[in-house]
C-alpha cells in the first residue's frame, strides 16, 4: 500500500513538471526579479484533485511553501523559524519565547505599535507561538493583502530594534504569562517538573517559557544576540496557503526577502535522549498544590517525528486515553469509579517525542491506584496485543483527526510549516494517513518495549494542599 | 433556514473539499429552562443522552461512535441543549442512526444517570483548580444574580443531589421536540441527502412547541459591586469587570461593537496599550461584548500579579470613564472599523462557521440580513455614534467586579476602591448564595 502512495506522489510531481508550470512561471519570476535574488524550484506535491503545494528556495536560503486555494477569500501567511527553546543554553532559558514577544516591538520603518495597527486595520488575525523546536508567526488575512504582509514580515526579519523600556515592560508580561501557565496552574507545574526529570540536561529538559530566575536575569543584549544568530532567511520557512496568485507571491517574496543576507546557522548535535528507568510507583514524587483531589501525571520519552514508531505511539495514545471508549477512561472512570477524568497527549518532536497521561482522581482516592492500572494495561497490551476492532477504532479516529485538522487555511499552513521545520520535509503531511493505517500489533508491541514500559514512566502526584 | 417535508428546520452549508460532515442538533431549551431548585437539569439530560438508548448501552454507543471515527458530544448552555459531532462522509448514515437513537429514545438508566451526576459533581470540584474557570463562573453568577441566567449549567452540589432520571425524562419530553429543533450541518453532504436523513431519523419527534431563549429581565447594577473569591497561595489574580448592556434587538448595536473594539477588542486597543504594552501588568487583557436578543453584557478581563491587581482595576475603570466622558479618538474608531470590516471574511471562512453564523442570527435575534450587510453597517458608523453608544449603554460607576485571589492581600484595598457600594467575599471552594 505504501508503495502505491509513493508512486502516486511521484506521478503528481512528474505531471506538473511535464506541464512545465513551475518552470515557465519561474523563468518569468526570475526575469522580473532582475537579479535581486534567484528563486529555485525544489519540489511539489499534489493536494487533492486540483491543487498543489510547491516548495521554492531563494538564493539566501529562505524556503517558501505555497498552496494556492481560493475556496474562501482569505489566506494564511506564516513564518516558521527553525529555532525554539531547544536552542537555549543553561542560564538563558526562555530566550526564544521572549524573542517572539519582542518581534512585535517595532523597527525604524514601523515603530512599536505601528506593525500591529497596520495589520489590524487590514483585518489580520495575527499572533505567534514558541515551542521546543520552532517559533512561528502568523497573519491570517483577507485576499489582496500579500504586498502588505511581505513588506512587514521581511522588515522585522532584518530590522528589529526594540528599546530598553519596551524590553522591560515585555519581560514583565512574559513573567506574568509564566505565573499564569505554570506557577498558578497545576497541569503546567506538573509538566515542567516531569519534562525536567525525563529530559534532564538535554535541551528538551527546560521549560520553553524559561525558569523565573533566568527571566529575572535576562537583558536586551541577550535577546538581540539571539535574534542576529537565528533570525536569518536561511533558518526560516515561509508558508502561504489560501487565495493567492502563486507568481505574484513569489515575486513579492523574492523582492522583499531576496536582499536579506542569509547567514549559516551552526548547531552542535545534541546528545540523543536516553530512555531512563524510574523508581517504583510507590516512590512516585509528590507535591502539594491547590487541587480538589489527587492528580497523577506521567511522562514517557517517545519516538521522534522521523521515526516510523511515532505512528504507533499515536495509535497507542488513542487506545489508552484518546477515544471515548479508551481503555483508561473505561476502566478508571466507568468501571472502577476511582477517577473523574483521564487525559493525555502524544507528540513527536525533532529529536525525541513524549507521551503524557493525566488522571484526575475522585476525592479521597489514591493516585497510585491509577498508576498501577496504567502499568497493568500497558503490560496487557504488550503481551496480548489489541483486539482488531480496538485497533480499527483507533486508526479511524486518528484518520478523522487528520481530516478535521485541515479545514481552515491557517490549519493547513500550520501543519505544513510544522512538519517542514520539525521533520525536514513538508511532504510528511501526505504520508501521515498511510502511516496511521499501517500500525499493527507488532508496531504497538515494539513501541511499548522500546519506550512505554511502566519502568520508563516518570511520575508525579499533585496532592490537595494540607492533606499530605 | 430551510424546513424539511416533516417540518424540521435546518441550515446547511455544503463544502465537498474534505470527506467530513459536521453536525449539531440544537434544542431551544438550556439551563435557562431548568426548573427552580433543579439547576443542572438541562445539562444532565443532554449529557445522559449518551448513557443508554432503547437499543444500545453506554459502552456499546461509545464503541460504535469510535468505530465510525466520529466525534460525539452532548451538553447544554444557558440558551440551548445540543448533540453535536462530526464524521467521515462514508459513515454519515450510521452516525445519523445512532444520533437519532440518543435524541429520540434515551432510557436514562438510574445507574448511568448517577455516574453522569458524579462527573458533573467532579466538574464543580475541579473547576476550583483553575483560576480562569473560577472567574468565568463567578462573573456569570454575580452579574446575572437573581435571574434564571445565573443558573449554573452544571448545577450545584446541592441541586445535583436532588436530580433523578425522572427529571431527565420530564425535561426531555417537554423540550426535545420537532418545533424546538434547529439542525446545523456543514461539509460533505448535499441538501437532498441531509433532508432525507433528517426526515428519516428525526422526522418522528413529537411536534411540541418552540421555547426560544429570552433575556428580558436583566437588571443593571447600580454602583460598584465587588465579589472577592478568596483563593490563598496565589501569585496572580483573575479579574472580570462588567455590566449589563442592551441586546441585538435594541436596534442598531453595531456602534457599540465599534466602540468596544477600540476600547479593548484588539492588541492596540486603549486597554491593551495601557495595561499590557505600557505597564506589562497582564499577559492577557481585553473587553468582550456578549449580546443576546433583549439584553447582553460587556466584560473586561485580565490577570495581573497580586500586587498589581487593584491598580489594574482602578486603571481600567478610569480608562472606561475617560472613554465614556471624553469619547474615543476618531483615529481609533476608524482603525477599529477597518479591523472589523476586513476580518469579517474569517467569520465565514469555513462551511461550519457560515452555518453557525446563520443560526446565531436566529438564536440571538440579530438582523436577518446581517451576513450581507455587516460590512456596510460597520462602515456607516460615525465616531460620534460610537461614543454615544458607549455613553448611553455603559456607566463606569455601575459595574460588577469579580476577583479570584488571596483575600489576605486584597480585601482591604478592594474595599477601599472609590465607589464600591457592595463587597461580597466567598471562599473559592464554595458558591454564591
Amino acid at each position: 500500500m505504501r508503495k502505491i502512495i509513493v508512486v502516486l506522489l511521484l506521478m503528481g510531481v512528474a505531471q506538473m513538471t511535464a506541464q512545465g508550470k513551475p518552470v515557465k512561471m519561474l523563468d518569468q519570476v526570475n526575469r522580473d526579479l532582475n537579479g535581486i535574488t534567484t528563486v529555485e524550484f525544489v519540489n511539489s506535491h499534489a493536494y487533492g484533485a486540483s491543487k498543489h503545494v510547491d516548495l521554492f528556495r531563494l538564493k539566501n536560503g529562505l524556503e517558501v511553501l505555497l498552496l494556492p486555494d481560493d475556496s474562501a477569500p482569505v489566506f494564511s501567511y506564516q513564518t516558521w523559524y527553525k529555532v525554539g527553546s531547544a536552542d537555549e543554553v543553561a542560564g538563558k532559558t526562555g530566550l526564544a519565547h521572549l524573542m517572539e514577544h519582542l518581534m512585535f516591538k517595532g523597527t525604524p520603518n514601523y515603530p512599536g505599535g505601528v506593525f500591529d495597527r497596520i495589520l489590524e486595520e487590514a483585518g489580520a488575525q495575527t499572533n505567534a507561538a514558541t515551542w521546543i523546536d520552532w517559533t512561528f508567526y502568523y497573519e491570517n488575512l483577507p485576499k489582496g493583502k500579500l504586498d502588505l504582509v511581505t513588506k512587514l514580515e521581511s522588515d522585522r526579519m532584518q530590522n528589529l530594534s526594540p528599546k530598553e523600556d519596551q524590553f522591560r515592560s515585555e519581560l514583565e508580561v512574559v513573567k506574568n504569562e509564566r505565573r499564569y501557565r505554570v506557577d498558578n496552574d497545576p497541569e503546567g507545574k506538573a509538566e515542567e517538573i516531569l519534562f525536567h526529570e525525563v529530559f534532564g540536561s538535554h535541551p528538551y529538559g527546560h521549560p520553553t517559557i524559561g525558569w523565573m530566575q533566568d527571566l529575572d536575569d535576562m537583558t536586551l543584549k541577550n535577546v538581540m544576540a539571539f535574534y542576529k544568530r537565528y533570525y536569518s532567511p536561511s533558518n526560516a520557512v515561509l508558508v502561504v496557503v489560501g487565495d493567492i496568485d502563486e507568481k505574484q507571491a513569489l515575486e513579492l517574496i523574492g523582492r522583499r526577502y531576496g536582499p536579506i543576507p542569509g547567514t549559516e546557522v551552526k548547531r552542535a548535535a545534541p546528545e540523543p535522549v536516553k530512555i531512563k528507568n524510574y523508581g517504583a510507583i510507590d516512590q512516585a514524587k509528590t507535591m502539594e498544590f491547590e487541587v480538589a483531589s489527587q492528580v497523577a501525571t506521567m511522562l514517557f520519552a517517545g519516538p521522534s517525528i522521523n521515526q516510523h514508531d511515532a505512528y504507533a505511539a499515536n495509535v497507542l495514545g488513542e487506545v489508552l486515553f484518546g477515544m471515548e471508549s479508551s481503555r483508561l477512561k473505561r476502566k478508571l472512570v466507568d468501571d472502577m469509579g476511582i477517577a473523574d477524568d483521564v487525559d493525555g497527549m502524544v507528540e513527536a518532536l525533532r529529536q525525541a517525542g513524549f507521551m503524557m497521561i493525566d488522571v484526575t482522581m475522585k476525592p479521597g482516592r489514591d493516585a497510585k491506584e491509577a498508576m498501577h492500572v496504567i502499568a497493568k494495561e500497558l503490560e496487557a497490551i504488550r503481551v496480548h496485543g489489541l483486539k482488531p476492532e480496538e485497533l480499527q477504532k483507533a486508526r479511524n479516529l486518528a484518520e478523522a483527526e487528520l481530516v478535521k485538522g485541515r479545514i481552515t487555511v491557517s490549519a493547513v499552513a500550520g501543519q505544513l510549516g510544522f512538519l517542514h521545520v520539525t521533520s525536514g520535509d513538508y511532504r510528511k503531511f501526505f504520508e501521515q494517513l498511510e502511516g496511521i493505517r499501517s500500525v499493527d500489533n507488532k508496531a504497538i508491541e515494539r513501541v511499548i518495549n522500546k519506550y512505554f514500559l511502566p519502568i520508563h514512566m516518570a511520575k508525579l502526584i499533585m496532592l490537595p494542599r494540607g492533606k499530605k | 433556514m430551510i424546513t424539511t417535508k416533516k417540518g424540521i428546520r435546518y441550515v446547511l452549508v455544503e463544502n465537498h473539499d474534505l470527506p467530513y460532515v459536521s453536525m449539531q442538533a440544537i434544542f431551544l431549551a438550556g439551563s435557562y429552562r431548568d426548573p427552580q431548585g433543579k439547576e443542572g437539569a438541562a445539562g444532565l439530560t443532554a449529557r445522559a443522552l449518551l448513557r443508554g438508548t432503547n437499543k444500545h448501552t453506554y459502552q456499546q454507543l461509545t464503541d460504535e461512535f469510535d468505530l465510525l471515527g466520529a466525534d460525539i458530544n452532548s451538553g447544554a448552555s444557558g440558551m440551548y441543549s445540543y448533540v453535536s459531532g462530526g464524521v467521515l462522509t462514508r459513515n454519515t448514515e450510521k452516525f445519523f442512526e445512532l444520533m437519532s437513537e440518543m435524541i429520540m429514545h434515551p432510557t436514562f438508566p438510574q445507574a448511568e444517570v448517577d455516574k453522569e451526576k458524579g462527573l458533573m459533581r467532579a466538574d464543580i470540584l475541579h473547576r476550583r483548580d483553575s483560576d480562569s474557570a473560577l472567574v468565568r463562573y463567578f462573573f456569570h453568577r454575580f452579574l446575572y444574580r437573581g435571574t434564571p441566567l445565573s443558573r449554573p449549567v452544571g448545577g450545584t452540589l446541592k441541586s445535583l443531589d436532588g436530580l433523578s432520571p425522572k427529571d431527565c425524562i420530564a425535561f426531555h419530553k417537554q423540550y426535545y421536540t420537532r418545533k424546538n429543533l434547529v439542525f446545523v450541518a456543514a461539509g460533505d453532504i448535499t441538501h437532498e441527502r441531509l433532508e432525507a436523513l433528517l426526515d428519516k431519523y428525526l422526522g418522528d419527534l413529537p411536534e411540541g412547541k418552540e421555547t426560544l431563549f429570552q433575556a428580558k429581565d436583566l437588571p443593571k447594577p447600580k454602583g460598584l459591586h465587588v465579589l472577592l473569591v478568596d483563593k490563598p497561595n496565589r501569585t496572580q489574580t483573575q479579574i472580570r469587570i462588567g455590566t449589563i448592556t442592551p441586546g441585538w434587538q435594541h436596534g442598531d448595536v453595531i456602534p457599540l461593537f465599534v466602540a468596544n473594539t477600540a476600547f479593548g477588542g484588539t492588541f492596540t486597543s486603549i486597554l491593551t496599550t495601557e495595561v499590557r504594552i505600557k505597564r506589562g501588568w497582564s499577559y492577557g487583557v481585553g473587553s468582550i461584548l456578549d449580546l443576546f436578543r433583549e439584553r447582553g453584557s460587556v466584560g473586561i478581563g485580565m490577570f495581573p500579579k497580586v500586587e498589581d491587581t487593584v491598580p489594574a482595576i482602578e486603571l481600567s475603570i478610569k480608562l472606561l470613564r475617560q472613554a465614556i466622558h471624553d469619547g474615543i479618538p476618531a483615529e481609533r474608531i476608524k482603525s477599529s472599523k477597518e479591523y472589523m470590516m476586513n476580518r469579517f471574511p474569517f467569520e465565514l471562512e469555513t462551511a461550519f462557521k457560515r452555518a453557525s453564523f446563520e443560526v446565531s442570527v436566529f438564536l440571538r435575534g440579530k438582523p436577518k440580513d446581517l451576513m450581507d450587510t455587516y460590512i456596510d453597517r460597520v462602515k456607516k458608523v460615525e465616531p460620534k455614534q460610537a461614543d454615544k453608544a458607549f455613553r448611553e449603554f455603559i456607566d463606569a460607576n455601575d459595574m460588577v467586579i469579580v476577583v479570584v485571589g488571596p483575600a489576605k492581600d486584597l480585601e482591604k484595598p478592594l474595599r477601599a476602591i472609590k465607589g464600591v457600594t457592595e463587597f461580597v467575599k466567598v471562599p473559592y471552594d464554595s458558591d454564591l448564595k
